[in-house]
């Protein structure tokens, strides 16, 4: 009987009977003389207990026992194990990847047993598959069909994830099978019941035990079995990447980077084991190391970059129980050469030119790439291109960092507004005025890309000024390491002639001088910086040009101006986690970007501008590519996933801890040879009952059938 | 459930008003030992001359016509009807048929059958008649033989007003069995609910016809045994009997109505062939009304 409580149904057969005595004690007594004119057929119609009447009772109080007996599920002893529900739960953690003999992991060999349970089934089984990790990955109803059922087992695969899901899914699943009518109703975990994965439940037991206390009441007082199949082996052999990362996180080709990991021994004795730094599919530097039972050590790997497009790193150790956490992977973002648009008028005479250009651009451009003015290498990693103001509506401005404005005092509107376009996205402007400017034609040229800032009457003090070397007189901290001596003494530069600021707008002073006039401002317009020097080009006018301090000066500005699209996290996540990748390329571009590896997933671009995406709910660690499909060359960046650090501790749960979590009634942890036993071989009465409860109605329709019949005709009477 | 009645006689001075003026007459000869308005078989001193007769001896001189012998010189007497006093017997059922409870505000069956007879013995005596009651029970409770007289009416309605008699005989038997004690030539009023086999009574009317009695008989009747008014699960339990019956009202009153009806032609039809009146009460009628209208309508029958 598995619903014996059901049986206090049976107290509903008093109420008739009951009622029939109430009823009788209930009746008025009510002499009448004529009584012998209530003849004793026409009783019959009556509430007088005929025998139709009490056949009719007999009936119904027959068809609610079975009614009751049914409720109450009556089962017998058979021959062949009875119907089963089977609440199939297989962890595919990332500790579920630890081997477990002639070569098969854990989550293999666990993967051909539930197959191996799926072929068992009988005609009357359901089972209901259920993979989970951090989160339920599939889940299906309670089927029969066993084809349908191998499908879906068999392309089950191991993910690394943790297995914060396991215990509510295990909840879920028993508090769902309480409600099966099956005999055999059990949820059958398959995992390495880690002890990590129930830590969050027992935890929970010292704050809130009375959600606990209410699981464990309900799994002791149901028929459901919770089987807890381990066939996890009892070794803690392994050793663990548990970070990594690259510093500098980018680098330009050609350089190094330091790649520091974090190697944990989880083992109890002492392991040794190499170290290995793989760009892509090429294996770099080598390194052994050995720990101590439990130490974890950081080891540095340098590697010298020298291709120019963004690699997936990886570093590895040798294998061991849980290959899963040998390998951390990184990706590595080449930086690009700043791109570097000069703009300088060429309207000049051969001898101005070469006297400005002696003094001024090639100074700047010398400044800018010292090796490459110089005609010996790059120097640095920064690349300049001269034009003309005439050229600069021809040129495409996205590819550049930084366009400097050399003693442009005119600019076409639509050069205007490209520039504004290029400052708005990112780009970094900076102006150098030229002499005999007129302020009236400078600021209606320059005055939409300097939000408001416009400048005055060229100034010649009658004395030469220095520098201000309070930094609480400026707004913005471009110069700071120049006042603070970081280049040389500030003190050997002066300045002769420069612009007064008729109007400050929304400008930052950078560099002001002793007396306090502005030398240099800061505008940020939208994304993008714009540096407008107040001393003009002319060597007269300033002897910075002519000082050390200049090639550092124009570098900062350099830095400055570029350093807004350069900073990016670089884009490295573990399985679990949510993260953010700008893909400025990918921008207007709409649609899904792929992002393929280990897992071919789509992520579509944000809607605020269209170079977002957010990655998520990936499973599998390893590097993935991001690409977008209308966008076949180039582009293309690297996202690498890392499984989650909490899974390499293969310690797994206490026979206490379990007990704690789900009582000792109706728990078992088992291996899977010793599965069968645990199902019952009995079987159900209830289509037999319901058979007899179906027959029963059929008397009691065709009784009051019979009986309505014969009371028409009475009541129709013999005329 | 013991059935009692009323320690007394309700008697409606309206009823008795409208009656006062309404004469009793039997449709028959009737013989009775005084003088007194109701026309006899026998011949008598009454001012109604019936015939001439020759004289025999042993006639009344005074009788002799005189004027008759100085014309024709032979002696005749004048013969009179004669007319005397009514004996008028009331046959009373107080078996525990006529004791069942009433509905409320109403006067049970054989409280209604003494209110009636009151009613009647009053008439009676009013017109100097005699009046006897004779109760029936399980045999003949009481029988008092008619009298006149305020002091035998007092008597009278003494008996009724807890008359005797339980049980429940057979009331055909029983009436068959006191015409022996009611002479001839009389009033009868059979007062009783007729719900037994009603060939007795039958017979016991047809005796009290062949003794030319004049028989009324009125049946009288419980409201709730005339409408059947019950409308939940009743036990019904016949008053002289063990018997009972368990049944719904509802689904019994169409048969037994159609029963009760077929009784009460029954014997109405029995009394037209034994020439005797009928008259059907029940204790929710106006009594006023219908036993002034059925005395009347009886007097007007007898005068037609």
């Amino acid at each position: 009987m598995l619903n014996p409580f059901m049986l206090a149904g049976l107290l509903g057969l008093s109420v008739p009977i009951i009622i029939h005595l109430i009823q009788t004690q209930r009746l008025k007594p009510q002499p009448l003389a004529t009584l012998k004119f209530l003849d004793i057929e026409d009783v019959a119609n009556a509430f007088h207990p005929v025998p139709r009447d009490i056949l009719q009772l007999i009936l119904r109080l027959i068809l609610l026992t079975l009614f009751v007996l049914l409720m109450s599920r009556l089962i017998f002893s058979s021959g062949t194990v009875g119907p089963r529900a089977m609440a199939v739960i297989l962890d595919h953690s990332m500790s579920m990847q630890q081997k477990a003999g002639e070569g098969d992991s854990l989550f293999g060999q666990h993967k051909r047993q539930i197959l191996e349970l799926i072929d068992g089934m009988n005609e009357d089984d359901r089972m209901s598959l259920i993979l989970v990790g951090d989160h339920v990955t599939t889940e299906t109803a309670y089927l029969q069909d066993k084809k349908a059922l191998r499908e879906i087992a068999e392309g089950f695969e191991v993910s690394d994830s943790g297995a914060l899901a396991l215990i509510p899914t295990i909840q879920a699943a028993v508090n769902q099978l309480r409600s099966r009518k099956e005999i055999n109703s059990c949820a059958i975990v398959f995992s390495d019941h880690q002890h990590l994965n129930y830590a969050n439940a027992l935890a929970e037991i010292g704050s809130n035990e009375a959600i606990t206390t209410s699981f464990r009441s309900h799994l002791g007082e149901s028929r459901v079995k919770l089987l807890l199949i381990d066939e996890s082996v009892s070794t803690n052999d392994n050793l663990t990447i548990e970070s990594a990362s690259f510093n500098p996180e980018r680098v330009t080709i050609g350089s190094s980077s330091r790649l520091s990991a974090v190697i944990r021994n989880n083992a109890e004795e002492e392991k040794t084991s190499s170290v290995r730094f793989l760009e892509g599919d090429t294996a770099g530097v080598q390194r052994s190391i050995t720990l101590q039972p439990g130490e974890a050590a950081h080891m540095d790997l340098v590697h010298r970059f020298e291709s120019s497009v963004d690699t997936a790193c990886r570093i590895e150790i040798d294998e061991d129980v849980l290959p899963g956490d040998n390998a951390f992977h990184l990706p590595m973002r080449m930086k690009d050469r700043r791109q570097v648009l000069l703009v300088a008028p060429a309207d000049r005479d051969e001898e101005e030119s070469l006297e400005l250009s002696y003094n001024g651009v090639d100074l700047l451009a010398y400044a800018l790439n010292p090796g490459e003015a110089l005609g010996l290498g790059t120097g640095t990693s920064i690349h300049m291109r001269r034009i003309t103001v005439r050229a600069l509506e021809r040129v495409s401005l996205p590819i550049y960092s930084v366009i400097i404005l050399y003693g442009v005092n005119e600019l076409s509107d639509q050069s205007v507004k490209d520039l504004l376009v290029f400052v708005q996205n990112g780009g970094g402007l900076f102006i150098i005025p030229g002499d005999e400017v007129s302020p009236v034609g400078f600021n209606d040229t320059y005055g939409a890309l300097l939000g408001g800032l416009s400048i005055g009457q060229l100034k010649e003090p009658s004395e030469v000024q220095r520098l201000q070397r309070s930094e609480a007189q400026l707004g913005h901290p471009i110069f700071v390491p120049m006042l603070r001596e970081e280049w040389g003494d500030p003190d050997d530069i002066h300045f002769s002639r420069y612009y007064e600021v008729q109007s400050t707008g929304n400008a930052l002073a950078a560099l002001r001088t002793a007396n306090g006039d502005w030398l240099a401002a800061v505008v940020r317009r939208d994304r993008g910086l714009v540096v407008l020097q107040f001393f003009t080009a002319s060597l007269e006018s300033s002897s910075l040009p002519r000082s050390t301090l200049f090639v550092p000066f124009v570098q900062q500005i350099m830095h400055v101006l570029t350093r807004e699209r350069e900073e990016a996290a670089p884009e490295v996540m573990r399985v679990g986690e949510i993260l953010r990748v700008k893909l400025p390329q990918f921008r207007s571009l709409g649609g899904n970007v792929d992002v393929s590896g280990p897992e071919e997933r789509k992520f579509p671009l944000s809607a605020d501008d269209e170079s977002e995406i957010r990655v998520e709910g990936i499973i599998k660690a390893g590097a993935y590519q991001v690409s977008h499909p209308s966008k076949k060359s180039g582009g293309k960046r690297w996202v690498t996933v890392n499984p989650v650090r909490e899974e390499s501790d293969l310690k797994t749960i206490s026979e206490e801890n379990l007990s704690r979590l789900f009582g000792e009634s109706n728990v078992v942890r088992i291996k899977f040879d010793g599965l069968a036993s645990h199902f019952a071989s009995s079987r159900e009465w209830a289509s037999l009952l319901a058979v007899f409860l179906m027959v029963a109605f059929a008397f009691e329709a065709l009784l009051g059938a019979w009986q309505s019949r014969v009371g028409a005709r009475e009541e129709g009477g013999p005329g | 459930m013991p059935l009692q009645t009323a320690n007394s006689i309700n008697l409606d001075p309206a009823l008795l008003q409208r009656l006062k003026g309404i004469e009793l007459k039997s449709r028959f000869l009737v013989r009775g030992l005084y003088h007194n308005r109701h026309r006899t078989s026998d011949f008598g001193a009454s001012t109604e001359f019936v015939e001439h007769r020759e004289y025999r001896r042993g006639d009344e001189f005074r009788s002799i016509d005189w004027r008759v012998f100085a014309r024709t010189d032979r002696f005749y007497v004048k013969v009179h009807e004669m007319e005397s006093n009514m004996r008028v017997n009331l046959l009373l059922d107080t078996s525990d048929s006529m004791r069942v409870p009433p509905p409320a505000g109403l006067p049970s069956k054989l409280e209604l059958a003494c209110t009636v007879a009151g009613s009647i013995a009053m008439m009676v005596e009013t017109q100097q008649d005699g009046v006897g009651l004779m109760c029936l029970g399980t045999g003949i409770e009481e029988h008092i033989p008619p009298r006149q007289g305020k002091n035998h009416l007092a008597l009278l309605y003494q008996h009724l007003s807890n008359p005797p008699g339980s049980g429940g005989g057979s009331f055909g038997d029983l009436a068959l069995e006191s015409t022996k004690r009611l002479g001839s030539r009389g009033m009868v009023f059979i007062l009783t609910d007729a719900l037994d086999e009603p060939e007795q009574l039958f017979s016991a009317l047809k005796i009290m016809r062949v003794r030319q009695q004049d028989v009324t008989v009125l049946q009288i009747l419980d409201r709730n045994e005339v409408e059947f008014p019950f409308d939940q699960m009743t036990e019904f339990r016949h008053p002289e009997s063990s018997r009972k019956v368990v049944g719904d009202p509802a689904a019994l009153r169409v048969k037994y109505l159609e029963r009760l009806h077929l009784h009460i032609d029954k014997v109405e039809e029995y009394c037209q062939k034994a020439q005797a009146d009928y008259l059907l009460i029940n204790n929710g009628d106006d009594l006023n009304k219908l036993l002034s209208l059925h005395f009347i309508r009886r007097l007007a029958r007898g005068k037609g």
